[in-house]
């Protein structure tokens, strides 16, 4: 290949990539603000669980508005505005095409963060909705599917003016994403706040929207951000594109029939409770393609894993979107959810899917494409990997012990001999488990915010390689040591 | 009642019927007979084997091989 085409492939993916800068760097320095503010009210619903006489004397600081308001912000200020920013780049890099509307996206993420913050405001204040979720008023909704609509239009507009012939399967995941979720939403907002639906059917309604956010919004977000770093960090194209496919589409049919098993030992009607449960044993078929594509590709290049933090990260989630995916099969059968409802349980297997597998995958792909924007490597490798070790670790012994105290929680719980009070008693543990838990994972954000910081303030300009977790040359040296020692004789 | 049977099976035979006109515009434009191929379309040309995406201290250091 010629020089002037090889330069002309790198200029054209760099040109793309600055046609995206300020909406996706807006939404992404948003998204950590919104992390940290998420962690901080995280923290303070966490240690009121086991002391809670702690910031009692604050009516805004209780639990029933503190709960809510940590909710909403991790999902829709974190989460969301993360996801959109890996969605507008992940999309124009794909269709090899400049982002159109970029002015109305910066105005649209102005408009999500004013909208978030007057609905956080009035959930601390007023109090919310009270429905799991859908906690905001029907204003800050409206706010957001006006944004939505923006990004629909540069989505569409990136989709007919695309430089590739096909799409690849991250964008299908990203299509399915941009079309999903306002539906949901609006579906969601209208026809329970406006009273459309009532009763039995509110509740339905309720959990089709609350399961279907991470199904058909951040799942399909998170997967096509590990199906495009994974093969791009090693440089090798995923193993099986027709498993890919399959993953999709039985993603697209299975998913949002799964929400209504959250339905299970309440008054709804036992069929759409059955529903529930077949939609949510389906969901092994595009976890388990999902899963083998993801290994398959990665088998032989684990070694990556040492260096690379986008790769790293991606892994981590990847890897957790199969646990929380099979757990959640699981969790929706009967013989176990009669013991897992109503218990600390779910928490923990709420926070396996949107911060081991989404939250994850969202700080890898951040770490690519943030210093493509900026022109700037990220100033400390170090603190990449305190944010790793911190957010992964802190995600592991929030899991765990609270998984394992949620079953025997249930297990006290279903047992009419034991007092409700003793049963609480029995949880403290664990709850102490759950704060520690979470200021560790708070520590590993703070180096996050610290990292980006540096990376919005361009510090990083004059660094001459990638930040990677161990330099090339260890990396060089630690594999002909390792080759020495396999040819040495015994 | 009428009205509610229309709305509800009519969606239904329309998402049956574009799935399958899509199937078949798919399969007659050849869209399957290179489908794995596709999986290579996230790599420009220089970058296959080589990995030299390390934007942006690759411009100034060279391809590194290994990228974050």
């Amino acid at each position: 290949m010629s020089t002037s085409l090889l330069g002309e492939h790198h200029s054209l993916r760099a040109r793309v990539d600055m046609s995206t800068r300020d909406p996706v760097l807006i939404f992404f320095a948003s998204a950590v603000f919104w992390l940290i503010a998420g962690s901080i009210l995280a923290l303070v619903a966490s240690v009121k669980m086991h002391t809670p006489g702690f910031l009692v004397g604050a009516e805004w600081l209780t639990f029933g508005r503190v709960r809510p308001a940590h909710l909403l912000t991790v999902i829709y200020g974190w989460g969301s505005m993360a996801g959109i920013g890996v969605l507008l780049w992940l999309q124009a890099r794909l269709a090899k095409s400049r982002l159109p509307f970029p002015g109305l996206l910066v105005a649209g993420a102005l408009v999500w963060n004013l909208a978030l913050t007057g609905g956080t405001a009035q959930v601390l204040i007023k109090g919310g909705t009270s429905v799991e979720w859908l906690e905001f008023p029907l204003w800050v909704a409206l706010c957001f599917a006006a944004v939505f609509l923006v990004i629909m239009m540069s989505s569409m507009r990136l989709l007919s003016q695309r430089r590739t012939k096909h799409l690849y399967v991250s964008q299908w995941y990203l299509l399915g994403a941009v079309l999903w979720f306002p539906f949901l939403y609006l579906m969601g907002n209208f026809l329970i706040h406006q009273g459309w639906v009532r009763g039995v059917a509110s509740a339905t309604t309720n959990w089709w929207f609350a399961h279907n956010v991470l199904g058909l919004w951040f799942t399909p977000i998170g997967l096509a951000s590990a199906y495009y770093f994974i093969p791009k960090v090693i440089g090798r194209p995923v193993y099986s594109y027709y498993l890919s496919i399959i993953g999709f589409w039985t993603l697209a049919i299975f998913y949002n029939w799964a929400g209504s098993h959250h339905l299970i030992g309440g008054p709804a009607p036992a069929w759409i409770v059955t529903v529930g449960v077949v939609g949510s044993m389906m969901m092994l078929i595009p976890v388990i393609t999902v899963a083998m594509n993801h290994h398959m590709t990665l088998w032989g290049n684990f070694d990556a894993l040492r260096t690379s933090p986008t790769l790293r990260f991606t892994v981590f989630g990847a890897v957790s979107y199969t646990l929380v995916s099979v757990q959640g099969s699981l969790t929706s059968l009967r013989v176990v959810n009669e013991t897992t409802h109503f218990t600390h349980y779910t928490v923990a297997h709420a926070h396996l899917g949107v911060y081991a597998f989404f939250s994850m995958v969202m700080f890898g792909a951040m770490y690519y494409i943030i210093p493509r924007l900026t022109g700037a490597e990220w100033v400390s490798a170090g603190l990449i990997k305190a944010h790793f070790w911190f957010s992964g670790i802190g995600i592991l012994l929030y899991w765990v012990p609270l998984s394992v105290g949620g079953v025997f929680q249930g297990l006290a719980m279903n047992n009419p001999e034991i007092p409700f009070l003793e049963v609480v008693a029995q949880t403290m543990p664990y709850l102490f488990g759950r704060s520690a838990a979470g200021i560790l994972m708070t520590l590993g954000h703070l180096a996050f915010a610290v990292l980006c910081i540096n990376q919005f303030l361009v510090r990083g300009r004059n660094l001459v390689g990638p930040t990677l977790f161990t330099s090339e040359r260890s990396l060089l040296d630690d594999l002909a040591n390792e080759r020495e020692e396999a040819e040495a004789p015994a | 009642m009428t009205a509610y049977y229309l709305v509800v099976y009519g969606s239904i035979t329309l998402a049956g019927a574009s799935a399958v006109a899509g199937l078949v515009w798919a399969w007659s434009t050849g869209h399957f007979s290179r489908f794995e191929h596709q999986a290579t379309s996230i790599f420009d040309p220089e970058e296959m084997g080589r990995r030299d995406d390390g934007f942006p201290s690759s411009k100034r250091a060279g391809a590194k091989g290994v990228i974050g």
